[in-house]
């Protein structure tokens, strides 16, 4: 199984759009980096009455899942579209440890990933506040913890999008359903009395990723539920997806 | 070993394979032939567990693929060399699948030289010809050094030095006692690499056989083109051979692929043995037959010089012979009365298909049987144009074909009375004895080399 693992991590690093899905994340730093400009000069000229910018992270936080997620799908997406699959597959000895090998891969550079991503949109947001009280600093325990499940929350989209691209097996369809599916929540929500509107409208990954730091006003869930559920959307999506490999001709 | 045992596959509506059961052996290499769509590819996705067979099964080692304990040093397969990632680099790509089945860096770096590109190991995959991705898929099989190989018409895109190289590996991969299955439309190069043919139809297999076997149940016949054709055939027949006519030449349906001729028939008839040339410069560029009691002086049996065959080879012509655009001159010998000479010279070697025209010279043109007319007679039927196959070895055989028709060097120009017959169960020498004996002259005595394309084709049918 390490030995898949290395074969995949080296598939996901010689590939070029790894990195251009990488570097797409900077845009995270740029929406974060104008919308706490934004917040700054409204506090210079009203002062504290109005928004505060705290770590930031929640003015880009559709970012990462989406991008970390695609990054997922292309993991496996691209194998399908040129045939690749059909020699990776003859490589290993189950279906699903490729799967779940390249699960494993894309997940910790999606930690990794997200988790500098999370910590440069922070530290993008402080310098735009500079020193105006209203930032959030590292040393405050929920801040942290902010920053901190980040990396959590595209790890958990990074395995997602592989799940979606392993089923649909096409590169567009995958990234369809990766940017609809968080937005089903806001569709249902409307449609569900409570406390079941705001469930599911907590079943976002950014919601969850809040939810799972303790941010006040972020969902329905505290964090334990939240990590359940997390785990929950990785287990079932890996699940879904090694069944349909291990079965389907390919 | 590779066993299939009764597999069967369909896809919606369409039976792709029905019942196949045959074995790939150890220690040869097996060809698997069959038409576009036969189910070659769908068989091979089937032994590699990539495509679930509907019924039946097929096994790998006794197993089947999903049981495989190290699949990379069990099986190498090649499905098809597009199916790469192009963004990768050659190097990355092969490493990349390496590391999957624990090989070594040393391997793929020496797969890479082997396959010819080192050179090439850090260019993306994306830039690779046809050629080189098929190399690459060649050594992507390779990787694990396994026992059993699988290759979906690997020799597509290769140069001849490629096709010669992969030829020489499969055949010594299979000397190492490795199991070989490859399948190819190329039934040239099938005939020379594979020890066994698989053949398919429709998904259901025709034929199980080796290759000398197969060519052999096909070659039995000698072409014989005679001016006395039916009594030809009622002496033949007597002597215990089966005749039966020989279809139009052009047809390419008979022995046609290799013009070389087998070796002279000493002392029968109907072999001319070639003299030395002549000058190729005569004054009006032209050919001169100059035949004496020959039966036919217009028995040059001739193709294009250096025109290659419709299937891309070219006529294999005789050590020793003069370049196709010389002087050709033909003495016959070995036939009763024969004291003429027939010389043939290219008439325009300019000529797409460089043809040679035959001419009577001066004094012998009153020989009855020579059917071939003055030059300025061009166009008309009895003008008769012959183009040197290079069989100006020690038994140039020489065929005439009218003009304009000479497609390949197969139209050959007959006669009043000439028929070609196809016989079976008697030697070609044999049937130059019967002739000589009986009086009937031979313009031509072909032993019908068939290639592995026609059986193919007869079999497929
Ligand atoms: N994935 C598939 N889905 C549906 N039909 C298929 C599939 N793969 C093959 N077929 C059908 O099965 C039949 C056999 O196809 P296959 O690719 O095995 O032929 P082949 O012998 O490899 O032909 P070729 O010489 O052209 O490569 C064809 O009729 C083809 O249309
Ligand atoms: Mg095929």
């Amino acid at each position: 199984m390490i030995n898949v693992i290395a074969s995949e991590w080296l598939k996901l690093r010689s590939l070029r759009s790894t990195y251009y899905v990488l570097a797409c994340t900077l845009s995270a730093l740029v929406i974060t980096g104008a919308a706490a400009l934004s917040i700054s000069r409204y506090f210079d000229t009203r002062g504290l009455s109005g928004e505060i910018v705290g770590t930031g992270l929640r003015f880009s936080a559709d970012i990462p899942p989406v991008l970390f997620g695609m990054l997922g799908v292309l993991a496996i997406s691209g194998e399908y579209g040129t045939g690749m699959i059909r020699l990776t597959l003859t490589t290993v000895r189950r279906r699903w440890m490729a799967l779940l090998a390249k699960a494993t891969v894309v997940a910790a550079v999606a930690a990794v990933g997200g988790q500098v991503v999370a910590f440069a949109t922070y530290l993008t947001a402080q310098a735009v506040v500079s020193g105006r009280p209203i930032g959030a600093s590292l040393s405050e325990p929920a801040a942290l913890a902010e920053v901190l499940a980040a990396g959590a929350g595209s790890a958990v989209a990074a395995v997602i999008g592989l799940a979606l691209a392993t089923i649909l097996r096409s590169t567009p369809g995958a990234l369809v359903a990766l940017v609809a599916l968080p937005l089903l929540p806001a569709v249902i929500e409307r449609f569900l009395p409570a406390p079941w509107n705001d469930w599911v409208a907590s079943l976002t990954l950014p919601a969850l990723t809040r939810q799972l730091a303790g941010v006040p006003d972020a969902g329905g869930f505290g964090p334990f539920t939240a990590t359940a559920i997390l785990a929950g959307y990785v287990v079932f999506s890996l699940f879904a997806a090694a069944l349909v490999i291990n079965r389907r001709d390919v | 070993m590779i066993e299939v045992t009764d597999l069967t596959k369909v896809y919606g509506s369409t039976r792709a394979v029905s019942g196949l059961t045959f074995d790939v052996r150890p220690g040869q290499v097996t060809g698997f032939l069959g038409h576009n769509g036969a189910g070659k590819s769908t068989t091979m996705r089937m032994i590699l567990g990539l495509h679930a067979p509907t019924s039946g099964k097929a096994l790998i080692n006794g197993v089947r693929k999903h049981d495989l304990r190290d699949p990379m040093r069990e099986v190498g397969a090649m499905l098809d060399a597009t199916e790469v990632q192009g963004g990768r680099t050659a190097l990355d790509h092969l490493q990349a699948l390496a590391y999957a089945g624990g090989i070594s860096r040393r391997r793929v770096v020496r797969l890479l030289e082997e396959v010819g590109l080192a050179g090439v190991a850090r260019k993306r995959i994306a830039g690779f010809s046809q050629g080189m991705r098929q190399r690459l898929g060649i050594a992507a099989a390779l990787l694990g050094d396994p026992g059993v190989l699988i290759l979906d018409e690997p020799a597509n895109g290769l140069d001849p030095d490629g096709i010669r190289w992969l030829r020489t590996l499969l055949r010594s991969l299979a000397a190492e006692g490795r199991t070989v299955l490859l399948s190819s439309h190329l039934m040239t190069e099938m005939s020379l690499t594979a020890d066994r043919l698989i053949i398919i139809g429709h998904g259901r297999l025709i034929e199980d056989t080796t290759t000398p076997e197969l060519l052999a149940r096909f070659q039995d016949e000698v072409l014989v083109r005679s001016p006395h054709a039916s009594r030809l055939a009622t002496v033949l027949e007597a002597a215990g051979a089966t005749v039966r006519a020989a279809p139009p030449p052009g047809t390419p349906t008979a022995g046609t692929a290799v013009r070389a001729a087998p070796p002279a028939l000493p002392g029968t008839a109907g072999t001319w043995r070639a003299a030395a040339p002549l000058d190729a410069h005569t004054a009006d560029g032209g050919v001169h037959v100059a035949p004496s009691d020959l039966p036919a002086a217009d028995a040059a049996h001739v193709a294009p010089p250096g025109r290659p065959e419709a299937d891309g080879r070219r006529p294999v012509a005789p050590p020793g012979m003069p370049e196709a655009d010389h002087t050709v001159g033909a003495t016959p010998s070995g036939l009763p009365g024969a004291d003429g000479n027939v010389r043939v010279a290219p008439q325009d070697t300019r000529g797409a298909d460089s043809n040679v025209r035959v001419a009577p010279q001066g004094t012998h043109g009153t020989d009855s049987n020579v059917r071939v007319a003055p030059q300025a007679t061009r166009g008309a039927d009895s003008n008769v144009r012959v183009a040197p196959q290079g069989m100006h070895g020690t038994d140039g055989r020489v065929r005439v074909v009218p003009p304009g028709t000479l497609a390949a060097g197969e139209a050959v120009y007959e006669p009043g009375g000439e028929g070609g017959l196809l016989v079976a169960g008697m030697s070609a020498a044999a049937i130059g004895d019967a002739a000589l004996r009986s009086g009937c002259s031979i313009h031509e005595l072909t032993p019908q080399q068939v290639s592995l394309e026609e059986a193919f084709m007869e079999l497929t049918r």
